[in-house]
């Protein structure tokens, strides 16, 4: 089958971290970047748009771009304002733009004390977003104030990413350099009971409902699963892909109280040949995932393969440094945009 | 974001010293290499001490983490291959943190300083006038040789790494001092190879420089009663070159595993990666991180120096910039690989390849003009090493001389007192002569004539009989069991001093020397006890002629011969009575050689004729836990102290051991006592409150580690302070 070339669109000196695809423009997407690799340096914020090219080939190019003082790794569209995206940024702030505007944020909040890792914009309360840092923190915020409403010791090391359960309203999914994937109510806030050797005053840590001991080593992303409630996703240093069905847990207050431990691995996605580094479920299919992996490449799976066929359906190869980050288009079925830190973002059709 | 945190403070590391230890890129040379790097320099440093893994002042959490040993901790698990860059990302920030090499360098040697954080000139002159005295007083404490004290100064700018030197002009202030001496001490050794340099730098800027210069004169005044000493231009220059080459590669050792771990990637996208080829450079060296951006190294220098000149600008900082340049050599000059080359040789072959064949003309220029750089420093270097030679200078070889003289002497605020001499305790209540020895002693001593119970006794013996070498002899080996390395040395020095065939002190001193890892004077203790040895004289005869040594050999080769010597005269000896001597010497020598297994059998070879020689036991023990195994170690110590309760060092082993053993009461009970024991056996000085007795730093630094393992901080406080009454009440008291 011979596929189209993807859309290309490049941002010299930019290596990028990740992209958003606009909830409510089929044709916008968010790119967040950093100069040297995220190392040190500026960030960028990129406004992309997807329009007809030349020859009916789609077209991707630069409506606007915002200079930040420091790298940017995460971004995420408001879901209540069409114009406005908050960033997640190196130094630890966080920072909502509004497109109209330009040059500087109109929002900024600094309360974490290591680099902000992600962000994610509730879709059920669409006034709520959330970030993780390396601070061990989850923190949720809405824009209208200046302080964060409640913040999570959700690990004891760095969160790579917290997401909002798309089916749940207030819960929400973790996971961590400590190799768990933990599942947090927020309105049941409690601290776990110190241990014989925890010590709760100087590291207090919230009460999961449930931890999924996901991997040995280190798990960088994971995702909900659109259609099937508490199926989630998770990818990491272990270089597999492994689809935990987490029905068991117990939400509300006294689940905090006994704090839950399992999960159910359903399968494994074999195949990367480095570590992955983003794993993302389709919106349109419940058996559709991709996933963006040190390995230069960004792939997507199936969940049910057919008898005897396999998970893999598609491997994208093009990239030239490692793929970083991937998302699947909300309005067009099988529009996947990967990007990567040879500061290319490609658009492309599975 | 996390790059500028390690420029700009120390508390970047990650809030879980955990974190930071467990990433994959260094769970395989990282944990042992940063964290044991002091304890495993230190092993033949402290070859009959045993030691303890974590280094004193290593966080606690880490020296929890360790103590866990083989746990099943997540993160250690991880295949070797995988790899995840976002954890580079936070081991960038956290590289400066858990790198305990510099932590560890400052704790040996309190006169060194962390590195200054901040680099503005102004902000220099500042700090170094406020830190000056502080100083001064420090370096008085320590028996420390004019030579040192004046290099600090130096030594603390050189301190500073290529990373932390964010502010222009960092150098200028080093650079002033040298052309100071310059003219006060022309004929110095090493000033010249710095000359051309220093010449250049002096030119840099007028106003920085005249600045500096009255702020280092001020100095200087204030530290009036030391005379300017010379400075040893060569020694403060590897030292530093050293020092910095180390501190710039916390960041291109991190890129050098990340490239390790990719190395059997077969994927040719990651041979053409452009970040590989960034971490290519970080580890080679040729990038550094300034400010927000990363920097070609000689483009970096000299922008730091001032934007004039740069042939200038980076010709001042050469001695600094040394240990960069030279790093690079081996990249420059490696040959061509050829295709059966390992993959690695092959990357950096094919990426300095890439470098070369996209470079602009710009980088071109810089890469050409580094090279010939290069090529004029090593030939000014060779022709300096000829003129090093004796027909260089007679004036030279005087000044050497003065300065040797002028080394062995130690400036304080009352005068100038030699420094190799043997200091007696003052006020020692057992000199007055045998009368102070009372009846009451005579009645339940019972002891032999010349066995003293104390060092004071001893010290008195000496000074009243002080051309007596069998009391200097015990006195020095008094001091060893008490845990007083150097004063042993010296009083040892000056028992051979006084008779240099004096073979026990040979063997005693060699001992000293391995506790002090002082490698070379080991082996030619030894060497000398072999030789002096007329029991010996005929075998080694034999055995030299049978086995010449080249004139050239290596330490390492000089030493395996000396073992190679001392084995076959056991070996011809073994049908006949044991000497155990010979065993020791040999033992030692295993000892330094870190051939512990060896070493032990020795040990208890000796003990087998000497079975009352409690020396051999704490030795036997010290062996044992050197070598990993402190639970078998425990009984040696305790026959040692049952054989002699008020042996300091086996009391102070036992600790360590029970340390290592994570019997953390015990051991805080073990080294107190040591401690007492040692406080007990010293003069309190009546007229100055704040001197407590002579206790040695090693025994509370180990009591401090003890105590936050107990989670006793007040104790640990205490140990700060060196508190001992204090701490003995609160301990009791838990």
């Amino acid at each position: 089958m011979n596929r189209p070339p993807p859309a290309v669109l490049q941002t010299p000196g930019f290596p990028h971290y990740n992209l958003a695809w606009s909830p409510f423009h089929s044709n916008r997407l968010a790119l967040a970047s950093s100069a040297n690799y995220g190392l040190v340096g500026n960030g960028r914020l990129h406004i992309v748009s997807l329009g007809p090219g030349p020859g009916g080939v789609p077209a991707l190019s630069i409506d606007k771009f915002y200079e930040t003082q420091d790298g940017l790794y995460d971004v995420a569209w408001s879901e209540v304002h069409e114009n406005q995206l908050v960033s997640a940024s190196g130094d630890g702030s966080l920072k909502l733009w509004d497109v109209m505007i330009n040059d500087l944020p109109i929002r900024s909040w600094h309360e974490h004390t290591r680099e902000v890792f992600s962000v994610d914009w509730s879709n059920i309360h669409k006034d709520q977003f959330i970030s993780s840092s390396w601070d061990g923190t989850v923190k949720l915020w809405t824009p209208d104030r200046p302080r964060s409403i409640t913040t999570i010791q959700a690990h004891p090391s760095c969160v790579y990413q917290a997401l909002f359960s798309p089916h749940q309203p207030d819960v929400i999914a973790t996971c961590s350099t400590d190799g768990t994937l933990k599942i947090f109510d927020l309105r049941a806030p409690a601290y776990t009971p110190s241990g014989p050797t925890g010590n709760n005053f100087t590291a207090p840590l919230t009460a999961a409902a449930l931890t999924v001991p996901a991997s040995g080593t280190e798990v960088l992303s994971l995702d909900w699963n659109k259609y099937r409630p508490f199926v989630l996703a998770s990818a990491g240093v272990d270089k597999a892909i492994k689809i935990w069905d987490c029905r068991m847990v117990q939400l509300g207050p006294e689940a905090a109280q006994n704090p839950a431990v399992g999960g159910v691995c359903e399968s494994q996605l074999l195949g990367h040949e480095l570590a992955v580094r983003k794993v993302q479920w389709s919106p349109h299919r419940a058996d559709m995932l991709a996933s963006a992996s040190y390995d230069m490449t960004c792939r997507v799976w199936t969940t049910t393969p057919p008898p005897g066929g396999k998970h893999l359906m598609y491997i994208h190869d093009p990239h030239t440094e490692f793929v970083i980050g991937c998302g699947w288009s909300l309005y067009e079925e099988g529009v996947l945009a990967s990007c990567s830190w040879d500061c290319r973002l490609n658009v492309f059709r599975v | 974001m996390s790059l500028p945190l390690l420029v700009n403070g120390a508390e970047c590391g990650p809030s879980n010293p955990l974190q930071g230890l467990s990433k994959r890129f260094d769970q395989d040379r990282g944990i042992q290499q940063d964290q044991f790097g002091a304890g495993r320099a230190g092993s033949s440093k402290e070859t009959f001490r045993s030691q303890y893994a974590p280094a004193p002042g290593v966080d606690q959490d880490a020296a929890r983490f360790f103590s866990a040993g083989p746990s099943p901790a997540p993160a250690l698990s991880a295949a070797p291959s995988s790899f995840d860059l976002s954890a580079l990302h936070r081991n960038l920030p956290g590289a400066q943190f858990h790198s305990a090499p510099p932590t560890a360098a400052h704790m040996q040697s309190p006169m060194q300083s962390p590195p200054l954080q901040s680099v503005g000139p102004a902000a220099w002159a500042a700090d170094f006038l406020q830190q000056q005295p502080g100083q001064q007083s420090a370096s008085h404490l320590l028996a420390g040789k004019g030579v040192e004290r004046q290099a600090t100064p130096l030594s603390r700018e050189h301190n500073m790494s290529p990373l932390t030197q964010s502010a222009p002009g960092a150098f200028v202030p080093a650079m002033t001092w040298s052309p100071m001496h310059n003219t006060q001490f022309a004929p110095m050794t090493g000033v010249q190879q710095q000359g051309i340099p220093q010449m250049q730098a002096s030119q840099i800027d007028a106003a920085k420089w005249d600045q500096e210069f009255r702020s280092q004169e001020l100095s200087l005044n204030s530290a009036a009663s030391v005379p300017s000493a010379p400075v040893n231009a060569e020694a403060t220059e590897t030292a530093s070159r050293a020092r910095a080459a180390h501190e710039a590669d916390e960041l291109a050792r991190t890129a050098g595993l990340l490239l390790d771990t990719v190395q059997g990637e077969t994927n040719p996208k990651f041979k053409n990666s452009a970040f590989m080829g960034l971490m290519r450079q970080l580890r080679d060296g040729e990038l550094i991180v300034e400010g927000n951006d990363f920097v070609e190294r000689e483009l970096a220098s000299g922008a730091q120096t001032t934007g004039d000149a740069k042939g200038k600008g980076r010709a001042a900082d050469a001695p600094t910039m040394g240990g960069g340049l030279r790093m690079q050599l081996p990249t420059l000059q490696r040959p061509v690989a050829g295709p059966s080359e390992a993959d690695t040789q092959h990357y950096a072959e094919s990426s300095e390849d890439a470098v070369k064949a996209d470079e602009d003309p710009n980088d071109a220029y810089f890469r050409q003009e580094n090279e010939d750089y290069i090529a004029m420093q090593s030939a000014m270097q060779d022709s300096h090493q000829m003129l090093a030679s004796p027909r260089w200078n007679p004036q030279t070889s005087e000044w050497d001389n003065l300065q040797d003289s002028w080394d062995a002497f130690e400036a304080t605020s009352t005068g100038i007192r030699p420094l190799t001499a043997y200091q007696f305790q003052s006020n020692n209540p057992y000199l007055h002569g045998e009368t102070s020895r009372t009846r009451h002693h005579a009645a339940h001593g019972g002891i032999p004539e010349t066995l003293y119970e104390s060092v004071l006794e001893l010290e008195a013996a000496v000074q009243r009989d002080p051309t007596n070498v069998a009391r200097w002899y015990e006195l020095g080996v008094k001091q060893q069991e008490n845990e007083r390395e150097q004063k042993a040395v010296q009083a040892l020095r000056r028992a051979l001093e006084l008779d240099p065939t004096h073979l026990p002190s040979w063997l005693a001193l060699a001992v000293s020397h391995t506790n002090e890892g002082d490698r070379a004077s080991a082996y030619n203790a030894i060497r000398e006890w072999v030789t002096r040895n007329d029991r010996y004289a005929a075998a080694v005869a034999q055995f030299r002629e049978a086995h010449p040594e080249p004139v050239n050999a290596t330490q390492g080769e000089k030493l395996t011969n000396l073992m190679h010597c001392l084995m076959s005269i056991v070996r011809e000896n073994a049908g006949g009575e044991i000497d155990a001597d010979i065993q020791i010497a040999l033992a030692v020598l295993l000892n330094t050689n870190e051939e512990y297994a060896k070493a032990r059998d020795c040990f208890t070879t000796a003990l087998a004729v000497r079975p009352d020689d409690w020396l051999l036991y704490n030795r036997v023990g010290a062996t044992l836990a050197n070598s990993g195994r402190p639970d078998e170690a425990l009984q040696y110590y305790y026959t040692a102290l049952e054989l002699n309760p008020a042996y300091i060092r086996a009391r102070f082993n036992l600790g360590i051991s029970c340390i290592n053993l994570r019997r953390y009461d015990e051991a805080a009970q073990h080294i107190l006592d040591a401690l007492v024991l040692q406080d007990g056996d010293s003069v309190h000085d009546p007229e100055a409150n704040d001197k407590r007795g002579v206790t040695s730093s090693a025994l509370w630094d180990s009591l401090k580690t003890c105590c936050l393992h107990m989670q006793r901080l007040d104790l640990a406080t205490l140990c700060d302070r060196r508190d001992l009454e204090a701490f003995r009440l609160n301990f009791s008291m838990q």
